[in-house]
């Protein structure tokens, strides 16, 4: 009975989808309902959350947390497809954008960056509609890190969800000093080689390794805010290479291959084959510890001179079947409590969106500084942060990478 | 004529699955590597991903890396699969015929994991050696997972391969070979004449036949690559999976060029192959 419901609901929405805008530019319509309107017709509807599925936390977070609260509290049945990678999901909406499917399968997908920048040049984003969400009030919409995706408007195309800062882990029994500046991680790997690594770009976190490479030899972070500019990267980048380059003799396997994932990485820290890992999640460490599967000497620590922070968040795709519920389930993700939730060290452990200022005083006493001796506090965290170039920089940066590092 | 008739109706349901599923799959991919993508506006058509994809040092290395793979994995794979079949026509053992029929039902996404924590550098080969003094840690195994000479893929293939080619010859031996071989042995043929004059040219086509299905399923497969190849090079099903995946739409073309080279690669094998063999039947 409910299956027949949701069906037939999610069949009128995608006809009014339909009705209401051409084949080519669903996506460029925008939401003009009211929430009290969306709420009522979210109801009893399924919605597919599609988000890279690697994470067994964020899994947990989605299933055991926001799956059952939005069955309560609005009857949505939420249902997560698992990605290999978001590529995949632009990929696929892609092809029915080709084939011109008005009706796709997703209604909802985890994304930023590169990807969400990709899409939106190929007009896949339903939208506005993220500003206009109930709990879009806690967030600062006027903040350049939130209305702006990898240095990409975003224009109200995808609702923030969560933060994300680059953060370096060691096993504190096997360093005792870790190596904080570029100059020192040569010395370290000299000293050490075979124990260091970094996943393979264009991998997320390999990414931004090189990134945090870029803005290291450079000393500079300003220049790579502002639209790509061919001269200066010709001139900025061979700096990032030969670094690369020197380091490579000293790398896991002589960096005669490299580990193709985040995941790779870990399990060779976690089996000791290397001593410093990294991770854009500054949580990751505790969380491994707690469950066992890092050493009890692990700790986490940062770079001079500040690390990588993006914001991630969550879009609507143009030919979504379910436009109405995904917005629904999204300001219930943005909500104070599931914001609360979601960043306790022993789940998830992603750091908020929510600009805390603006919240209440007694849910702003929730988001205190994370507990445990492997990770940092959030103040340490925010006091060190720098911003991500825009994406067309790291793009090059990759491909030169490929070129002039992997190959060479 | 009525004949001709009959055949083609017979063969039209076939032909049309073919067609449908995989020209209709070749011909949009040859459409797409020729540059024409709507979706982004591209409606010209040109070569230039085939310039793109053939004037680059990458394409080569692949090519050369997948030749390899593919090639060891089939030879090393017929050569044991004979080998075996050999010996098992004379035990009718239910025990050898499982170990040689369980291969089969196993997916190599899983044969390839399996491989690989037996092989890796932390994995239960290290483990072994080191706990019997052969290596001093088990970091010292070699690197035999994503490593230089691709030997914990051949290790996948070889594995999932051989026991196929050895059902095949297999059945080819229990035709008339056996009595042939009475024959000979008979008018007093010694064992490496009974093999090379009676068995084996009765078995040539079996072997013939499955050693090429390997070579070209080994050519186009890509899953067990992906999972246990090295960074660079890939072999070109990778290559071609990750310029599909590229976040800049353009190396879409780039990636289904890739792809009909595969195919066109796979098909030159083929006939040389088949000609080799038709002219060792002759012989």
């Amino acid at each position: 009975m409910m299956v027949a419901l949701a069906a037939t609901l999610s069949m009128s929405v995608a006809a009014c989808g339909n009705a209401s805008g051409g084949a080519d530019d669903a996506g460029s319509q925008g939401e003009d309902r009211s929430f009290a309107e969306l709420e009522t017709e979210a109801r009893g509807t399924t919605v597919n959350l599609s988000l890279y599925g690697g994470d067994d936390a964020i899994n947990a977070y989605v299933d055991d947390y926001v799956t059952p609260e939005l069955k309560k509290r609005y009857g949505i049945a939420l249902e997560r497809t698992p990605l290999t990678d978001t590529a995949d999901a632009v990929n696929k909406l892609l092809n029915e954008k080709q084939v011109g499917k008005g009706k796709g399968t997703i209604d909802l997908v985890w994304i930023n960056g590169e990807n969400f920048a990709t899409g939106a040049e190929a007009d896949l984003w339903f939208g506005p509609w993220a500003e206009k969400l109930p709990n879009a009030k806690y967030v600062d919409w006027e903040s350049p890190s939130i209305n702006h995706d990898f240095g990409y408007p975003v224009e109200g195309r995808e609702a923030p969800w969560g933060k994300a800062q680059f953060v370096m882990i060691y096993d504190s029994e096997k360093v005792e000093d870790p190596p904080k500046s570029l100059d020192e991680l040569l010395d370290w790997t000299e000293e050490n080689p075979g124990h260091f690594t970094y996943p393979a770009p264009p991998d997320f976190t390999g990414n931004a390794f090189i990134e945090q490479v870029l803005y290291g030899v450079t000393g500079q972070v300003e220049p790579f805010q502002k639209s790509f500019d061919e001269k200066v990267f010709n001139q900025k980048s061979p700096e990032v290479y030969d670094f690369l380059n020197e380091l490579e003799s000293n790398l896991w396997r002589e960096g005669e291959t490299y580990p193709g994932s985040q995941a790779k990485l870990e399990e060779l820290y976690q089996n000791s084959e290397v001593y410093i890992s990294m991770s854009y999640n500054p949580q990751l460490a505790q969380r491994q510890v707690d469950k066992g599967l890092y050493p009890e000497s692990t700790r986490t620590y940062l770079l001079n001179g500040g690390t990588l922070n993006n914001t991630h968040y969550l879009a609507i795709p143009f030919n979504g079947p379910n436009k109405a519920g995904a917005q629904v389930v999204a300001n219930f993700l943005q909500s104070p409590e599931a914001q609360v939730e979601k960043q306790d060290p022993n789940g998830w452990g992603d750091l908020t969106t929510l600009d805390v200022d603006r919240l209440p005083k007694n849910i702003q006493k929730k988001f205190a500084e994370p507990e445990g001796e492997a990770t940092l506090s959030t103040r340490e965290l925010q006091e060190n942060r720098v911003p991500e170039a825009r994406s067309e920089w790291l793009l090059e940066l990759e491909d030169g990478w490929q070129e002039k590092v992997l190959k060479e | 004529m009525g004949g001709r008739i009959k055949i083609a109706l017979l063969l039209t349901p076939a032909l049309l699955v073919i067609g449908v599923l995989f020209a209709g799959g070749l011909v949009s991919a040859v459409v797409q590597s020729l540059g024409y993508l709507p979706a982004i506006g591209q409606t010209e058509i040109s070569l230039d991903a085939y310039r793109e994809v053939l004037t680059g040092g990458d394409f080569l290395d692949s090519f050369l890396l997948t030749v390899y793979v593919a090639g060891a994995s089939t030879i090393i794979s017929t050569i044991l699969a004979v080998l075996a079949a050999l010996v098992l026509r004379r035990s009718s053992g239910r025990f050898s015929a499982i170990v040689f029929q369980l291969p089969i039902t196993i997916p190599h996404l899983v044969a390839a994991v399996g491989i690989a924590l037996v092989v890796s550098q932390t994995g239960l080969g290290a483990r072994l050696a080191a706990a019997l003094g052969l290596i001093g840690e088990p970091q010292e195994f070699p690197a035999l997972l994503y490593d230089r000479y691709s030997v914990s893929i051949i290790l996948t293939y070889v594995w999932k391969e051989m026991p196929f080619v050895t059902l095949v010859v297999l059945a080819a031996l229990q035709g008339v070979a056996g009595e042939l071989e009475d024959v000979a042995r008979t008018l007093g043929a010694g064992a490496w004449q009974r093999f090379w004059y009676v068995v084996f040219p009765v078995i040539s086509p079996g072997i013939i036949a499955a050693s090429l299905i390997v070579f070209a399923f080994t050519f186009g497969a890509f899953e067990v690559p992906y999972l246990l190849g090295k960074t660079y090079p890939t072999i070109l099903p990778v290559m071609a999976y990750n310029e599909y995946r590229d976040i800049e739409l353009t190396a879409r073309p780039v990636a289904m060029a890739i792809n009909v080279l595969i195919a066109l690669i796979t098909a030159v094998f083929a006939a040389l192959y088949l000609r080799l063999a038709r002219d060792l039947g002759r012989g």
